[in-house]
């Protein structure tokens, strides 16, 4: 089958989905993923499966929601009998390559790719500034050496914007000096905060206990800190991501410029995706970790350089939802392979060939192990499970009605920026019922399992039990609970 | 300062709090103490210099490879005379993290800026292990500012630089800065600067200026330094101090903070 596409699946790390130049966003230049844009379809209503690194690539890799894969969190562990999308290829007339970033927790990258890059110590959370270049480099060493007769598909994960963690976790232990303070740039300089700088705190006690409380779970010496923040060192925060931005656009640069002028201009696909986003502000939130538009929404585009596939040109897609478990379906409808029991993603090359084809209701994504939500076309809901605090939660939850606990409604088209929660308006209790009812069928239907691993189960029960206690310890919130 | 030690924020990366093993402060006050005891020769024209990398990284950084030595590398920088007008710089980059070994060849004017001019090669060799092994590319400025790489006999577009500032790379800054230094710190005001980093990325819009002046205390001494800042598009702020001897002692980036441990004349 000599006909059938090489692809290269590029994708950035915590890098907000909108802060893309073609996208019209003015803050930051990045005239290399806008050359992907231009030559492509956008999908602008696409979804990180769960918003963190390890899960997202999981995700990614199989097709397969978190909560069916052993990685609800960075740490987790991919069961071992779930096939990956490498292991696929390469068993069905493709080679599959891999230089960047992997973060599939719970497998060896040499398991499932012919490995090109992953550092010398292996690429972990961070290290842009370090591994970017490099990444760079094998990848155009690939393209500008391979001759094989097979078709390839060839990932390229980048590590940045994921820098702008070192920017905050610096702030943990001593005190930086705003921008302005230091004299290196004028308030002119900066980006205005986000809208949704403040927000409505009626949120689920998953995300309290993740990421407001005091000791919360995940980086509390970060939060400490930037409790106490001006709204100038929010900004700098921003302008310190969109400079990472713009690093790894211009390492974009040269890779889709290897592309261009290589023999395979013509006849490769490009798939260009971020894991995640990051808040920077927004909801006063920090990184990724929460079901807000921050740090779920990341575009999909498909594309490519040339004019021997069938893809359009520079098209915003703003009707189809999208998920990270949709890139092993579309890699594998392009390479002609038959897609596997399990999978849950949808193959986007119908929509890429303009075709009509029947598409999801909605955008379902997990987080922090028991927070959820189901995007729609004009609502989001946002809910979460009550842990049992005991081995009970080495089971994922779900479906289960009973144990819902608090929950967020935003209308995405009159408040884009989540500021009002709407799910305690009696006249939104309906509409609360059907959303509960789509997340309750569609759980249904997933293949869940439980988390056997001994460290992740660990932290799971750690989590499950905080979790718990504070629902013990505010009986006030069990109030608010709302029953049908 | 920080709150734990009295390195200056912009390179203390120490993590006491969490931990951290091996020592950052400890291990980056004993290279600078090592450096004062000897006669390190300055940063100008016809000499080499050589910079140790500590990383910067917090927790989730894999440590060194082996032993208590935090470095992950070092920079050499070698600069020859050509001619009246012109110098030749090798720069040699090692990172034990990524596993690369650059060697950036090029010429500059023998300006403050050490303008670049002419053409450059950069080779590099990775000992990561797997498939990648050597990448290398020769690379050219057009006189519309476009910066062409060739690798591979791929011709690539790396992007255009703004050539109403001078185009310099990222590597003679131990040389422009200490330059640029007595005007900067006098006028306040930033010097626009085109990069090209590594000789492959260009970064536009670039400023450095003057930041503070600081005293370093060390066990055996203290060092009066005057900081200065770069910014750019693709760049966050990175921090370059100078000693009484006009030679950049310290240079910290986002993720590595360089100290001069060496040098010699050539």
């Amino acid at each position: 089958m000599p006909d059938r596409p090489n692809i290269i699946f590029i994708n950035t790390d915590q890098h907000t989905w909108d802060v893309v130049s073609a996208y019209g966003y003015p803050y930051v230049k990045t005239p290399n993923i806008d050359r992907i844009v231009r030559n492509g379809i956008s999908f602008m209503r696409s979804y990180s499966t769960d918003p963190v690194c390890g899960p997202t690539r999981a995700s990614w890799m199989t097709g397969r929601y978190t909560s069916e894969l052993g990685t609800p969190f960075n740490g987790g562990h991919l069961h071992e009998d779930i096939p990956d999308l490498g292991q696929i290829l390469n068993s069905n007339g493709y080679q599959a390559f891999h230089s960047g970033k992997w973060h599939v927790d719970g497998r060896d990258v040499r398991d499932s790719f012919q490995l090109l890059y992953i550092g010398n110590r292996p690429i972990g959370a961070g290290g842009g500034e370090y591994y970017d270049g490099a990444i760079t480099h094998a990848a155009i060493d690939f393209l500008s050496r391979y001759d094989d007769s097979d078709p390839f598909l060839l990932q390229v994960p980048y590590v940045n914007p994921h820098d702008i963690c070192q920017c905050e976790h610096d702030h943990e232990e001593k005190t930086i000096p705003d921008p302005i303070a230091q004299g290196i740039l004028s308030e002119e300089d900066l980006p205005p905060l986000p809208a949704n700088f403040h927000y409505d705190e009626r949120e689920t006690v998953v995300h309290k206990v993740a990421r407001r409380m005091d000791e919360c779970l995940i980086h509390w010496p970060i939060l400490r800190k930037v409790r106490h923040w001006s709204e100038i060192q929010w900004r700098y925060l921003m302008w310190q991501h969109h400079r990472l931005v713009e690093k790894v656009d211009s390492e974009i640069g040269l890779l889709l410029e290897a592309l261009d002028k290589s023999q395979f201009r013509d006849n490769t696909l490009i798939m260009f995706t971020m894991d995640h986003g990051e808040a920077y502000g927004q909801h006063q939130m920090f990184q990724k970790f929460s079901l807000y538009e921050a740090s779920v929404r990341v575009p999909f585009i498909v594309a490519s350089l040339g004019e021997g596939l069938k893809v359009p040109k520079d098209i915003r897609d703003e009707t189809h939802f999208v998920s990270g478990v949709d890139l092993f379906p579309t890699v594998c409808d392009y390479a002609d392979i038959d897609i596997v029991d399990g999978v849950q993603g949808l193959s986007l090359k119908p929509l890429v060939e303009g075709q009509n084809p029947a598409w999801r209701e909605f955008a379902y994504i997990e987080s922090n192990g028991w927070a959820r939500s189901l995007v729609f076309d004009r609502y989001k809901y946002v809910g979460e499970y009550i842990p049992f605090g005991t081995e009970q939660d080495l089971d994922p939850i779900g479906p289960d009605p009973d144990r819902i606990g608090l929950e967020q409604i935003f209308d995405l088209v009159e408040d884009p920026d989540e500021t009002r929660n709407l799910a305690y308006q009696p006249e939104m209790r309906d509409m609360l019922k059907r959303f509960r009812q789509s997340m309750m069928d569609f759980e249904g239907r997933l293949n869940r399992r439980r988390m056997t691993a001994q460290r992740p189960a660990a932290q799971l029960l750690n989590w499950g039990k905080q979790i718990r206690e504070y629902w013990d310890a505010h009986p006030e919130l069990g109030e608010m609970r709302i029953q049908f | 300062m920080s709150e734990t030690t009295n390195l200056h924020w912009s390179f203390n990366h120490d993590r006491k709090e969490q931990g951290q093993s091996p020592d950052f402060a400890q291990q980056f006050c004993s290279l600078v103490e090592g450096t004062l005891a000897t006669t390190v020769s300055g940063d100008r024209g016809g000499e080499v210099t050589r910079y140790t990398i500590l990383p910067n990284f917090r927790r989730g950084y894999k440590g060194p490879a082996d032993g208590d030595d935090l470095s992950v590398g070092e920079v050499v920088v070698r600069r020859t005379v050509e001619g009246e007008n012109s110098l030749n710089y090798s720069v040699v980059y090692r990172n034990a993290a990524s596993g690369e070994l650059m060697d950036m060849q090029f010429t500059s004017n023998r300006d403050a800026f050490r303008t670049l001019n002419g053409t450059w090669s950069v080779q590099v060799e990775n000992c990561a292990g797997d498939g990648y092994k050597e990448f290398t590319c020769d690379g050219r400025l057009e006189e519309n500012g476009s910066v062409f790489l060739t690798t591979n006999g791929l011709d690539l577009h790396a992007g255009s630089a703004d050539l109403s500032a001078p185009l310099t790379c990222n590597w003679t800054l131990f040389d422009v800065i200490p330059a640029l230094a007595d005007g900067l710190r006098e006028s306040r005001e930033a010097q626009r600067l085109t990069i090209l980093e590594d000789l492959e990325k260009v970064r536009n819009n670039g400023q450095v200026r003057f930041l503070e002046s600081y005293d370093l205390q060390l066990d055996s001494d203290s060092v009066a330094l005057t900081g200065y800042a770069l910014i750019a598009e693709g760049m966050t702020p990175s921090y370059w101090w100078l000693d009484a001897r006009g030679r950049v002692l310290i240079a910290a980036t986002l993720y590595q903070t360089l100290i001069l441990t060496g040098g010699e004349n050539a």
